[in-house]
């Protein structure tokens, strides 16, 4: 079901074919069974000056606005329902931009709510494309990082979003499933209050597995402490438990901090040359099968970008909306590395072990 | 009494390094030898063999704490083409990790890897992972290897002063990281490129990136250092439309013009003769033509195939631009200086060292069998 706007109206479709013409109102058991999700902005990069410069963020690279994260919440809270993306058009919008709406919906799982305007056709390629590919978004994320948190606070929400502009690759954790747990370095705590005592526990003692834990302000842990990162370090057996010297408020310094702590050597994916993109790396429930999701929140075409993955990938396929074709692959140092043709507005690598 | 020829070029260059000469710019022994891939089981005795030329890595480092000042220039996630960094602006990591093991088989007491990146206070181990390189590699080439971002403060309390022998060109005095000044050795690790406002990138012009930008970077404090860097250099140093904070010693003459071809050369023969360089090592095995990075226009992947070094960084960068195909008595006007004053003539001028071809010796691989005409690549 593809929800459409029109007029004041949102209107849908019962499948991508039947986009733009086919469109019906909505049945109220439908609409109950939606989640829309907020917030939520229009995709793209901020500051795009008429000379094709960008504004940039701290770090220089440009400063996207994606619903991605927006959408990974959404999604862990109201697993299992359909979650329409609302975003308005901003005024006099490009033919393509209507396009990365869809993409930047539609790659974690989402629907825009499709604005008319634009190429009906390439909208429609888009949605069917999406279509064809749900399995993608109901494979898991991949990183290394596990967050367990409610996302009440901004700082919480907004430390998702930011981790993905710096390829900090995240996994959203329901701490009612420790199995989940499998394959991280670490765990992030990323809630106001510390967690209770048995919770602290359980994550201590996965900790001492020689990995990270990370608490908020205030957590009380025994011991000896060293200062790394605006954090204190607590060393114990093979664990390295941190808590921040103060209360968080600054979500592009706390995604730094965790970063450093963590340490880029367990990033699961690089990007070269790959600044206007945010990648989205999910993989099936057998480890055996992955898709990194590209969308790129410039008017132009990548140039040069390479894919590097931690994984010795033995195939890649590239998937745009217009065609799916073999791609190259290096060995490099750990896992592999693929360059990559040219990016529009979206391309999906499929990568097998 | 048996005398090698590794004790005949130390006891060779060592007195040459204070030889007078054709205007009393030092010479010293280069050494250059042929290499086509970065193969480590290759390179290490190709390596070892460049050293000999110079009379052995020993009697530079033995016993000593080495600083190694490599190249990472730009930032880690920017890519020429899709050629890993390596491959094109950066020093390559198996060069490094090379250069670690013999320096530590030669009997270094400590080595310790430099490098001021881009526009971070993080530690350089993590830069090199953003990367893609591995900086445990180098940890295991030695007995006691470090890091050190020197873009910023680091581990000291306070920046190290460096005075520029006859007064400087540019300033008279340069604050740097600790590191530059808590080394018995210094190394400049460096790439052979071509550098668009410099002319040529070498031992030298690598060592502009000692200068920290929490000084003379774009987001430097005013009055006194920032406490972490932010952005590249183009402010103060190229464009000269500030100075750098006022805690440190301001510009000899800010009537001078405000031109980076004038600026940028005169800042690196400053520094290299504040911090005088021991031992000047350049990568010319994969690098690229047109420029310093992938930022600039019309850049290209090319293969020198080729290893250099010398413990003189003027006589070392002479033979690296002639191996290049240009004339190192070259100057503004004549290529690799068409638009820019010759680096190597300001070194000269402040007494490091000649780039007088003629009163160069060359062991190893020649300059004739190893000219690679960048240009034409």
């Amino acid at each position: 079901m593809i929800p459409v706007r029109r007029g004041g109206e949102i209107l849908v479709a019962e499948r991508a074919a039947d986009f733009p013409s086919n469109l019906r109102k909505p049945t109220a058991a439908e609409l109950d069974s939606v989640v829309d999700v907020k917030p939520v902005s229009w995709p793209g990069v901020q500051g795009l000056h008429a000379d094709g410069s960008v504004a940039t963020g701290p770090t220089g690279q440009p400063w996207v606005n994606s619903n991605a994260a927006s959408i990974r919440i959404a999604q862990f809270k109201n697993s299992g329902k359909q979650l329409w993306v609302g975003s308005m058009p901003r005024s006099s919008p490009r033919a393509e931009e209507f396009v990365l709406a869809v993409a930047d919906a539609a790659q974690c799982g989402a629907q825009w709510i499709v604005a008319e305007g634009g190429d009906a056709k390439r909208v429609q390629a888009a949605l069917q494309f999406f279509a064809q590919h749900r399995k993608w978004t109901e494979w898991e994320p991949v990183g290394a990082l596990g967050i367990v948190s409610d996302f009440e606070a901004p700082i919480e929400r907004e430390f998702l979003n930011l981790a993905a502009r710096r390829g900090l690759s995240t996994r959203i954790l329901d701490q009612r499933k420790p199995q989940g747990l499998a394959g991280l370095k670490a765990l992030f705590w990323l809630r106001e209050k510390p967690p209770d005592e048995k919770t602290l526990r359980f994550f201590t003692q996965w900790a001492e597995l020689g990995n990270l834990l990370l608490l908020p302000h205030g957590s009380k842990v025994d011991g000896a402490a060293t200062e790394e990162h605006g954090h204190k370090v607590y060393k114990a057996a093979k664990a390295r438990i941190a808590v921040p010297l103060e209360v968080w408020a600054d979500p592009y310094a706390l995604v730094h901090q965790t970063h450093l702590l963590l340490s880029r050597r367990y990033d699961v994916m690089r990007l070269w040359n790959g600044g206007s993109l945010n990648p989205y790396y999910t993989q099936s429930a057998d480890e055996k099968r992955a898709v990194i999701q590209l969308v790129n929140y410039t008017a132009r075409s990548t140039s040069n970008v390479t894919l590097g993955l931690d994984k010795k990938f033995r195939k890649a396929r590239l998937h745009t909306f217009e065609d799916v074709r073999e791609l190259k692959i290096e060995a490099a140092r750990t896992g592999v590395e693929i360059p990559l043709p040219p990016v529009g507005v979206y391309a999906a690598i499929e990568v097998e072990l | 009494m048996s005398f090698s020829r590794r004790d005949f070029l130390a006891s060779t260059a060592a007195a040459a390094m204070f030889a007078p000469g054709a205007k009393g710019a030092p010479v010293a022994t280069v050494s250059m030898a042929r290499a086509r891939t970065y193969n480590p089981v290759g390179l290490t005795p190709t390596m070892e063999r460049l050293f000999d030329g110079i009379g052995g890595l020993g009697r530079i480092v033995k016993n000593k704490t080495v600083a190694i000042k490599v190249n990472l220039t730009g930032a880690p996630n920017l890519r020429m083409g899709h050629y890993p960094l390596g491959w094109a602006q950066w020093t390559h990591p198996t060069v490094l990790g090379v250069v670690v093991s013999l320096m530590d088989k030669a009997g270094a007491k400590r080595i310790r890897i430099l490098e001021s990146p881009w526009s971070t206070a993080d530690p350089l181990e993590e830069y090199m992972l953003e990367g893609n390189w591995e900086p445990m590699d180098f940890v295991r080439a030695g007995a006691k290897v470090e890091f050190e971002n020197t873009n910023y403060l680091g581990n000291a309390k306070k920046y190290s002063r460096f005075a520029v022998p006859k007064g400087g060109h540019l300033f008279t005095h340069y604050d740097l990281n600790h590191s530059y000044e808590d080394c018995d050795v210094f190394c400049s690790l460096a790439k052979l490129k071509e550098h668009a406002t410099a002319g040529v990138t070498l031992s030298m012009k690598n060592c502009f990136g000692m200068t920290p930008c929490t000084i003379y970077g774009d987001g430097a404090g005013v009055d006194e250092p920032s406490v972490v860097p932010k952005g590249g250099r183009g402010t103060i140093f190229h464009a000269g439309k500030r100075g750098p904070a006022k805690s440190s010693v301001q510009e000899k003459n800010p009537g001078s013009p405000r031109d980076d071809k004038y600026r940028i050369p005169r800042a690196v023969a400053d520094l290299v003769a504040a911090r005088p360089i021991d031992l000047a090592i350049v990568d010319g095995i994969e690098s690229m033509a047109g420029g310093e990075g992938p930022w600039i226009k019309g850049v290209r992947h090319c293969s020198p195939g080729v290893l250099i070094a010398g413990t003189n960084c003027v006589n070392t960068d002479a033979v690296g631009t002639a191996v290049m195909g240009f004339d190192p008595m070259a100057d503004r006007g004549r290529a690799p200086f068409e638009i820019c004053d010759s680096t190597l003539r300001l070194a000269e001028e402040l007494g490091v060292g000649s780039r007088d071809l003629s009163r160069i010796e060359v062991a190893g691989l020649q300059i004739a069998d190893a000219r690679f005409e960048i240009r034409k690549s």
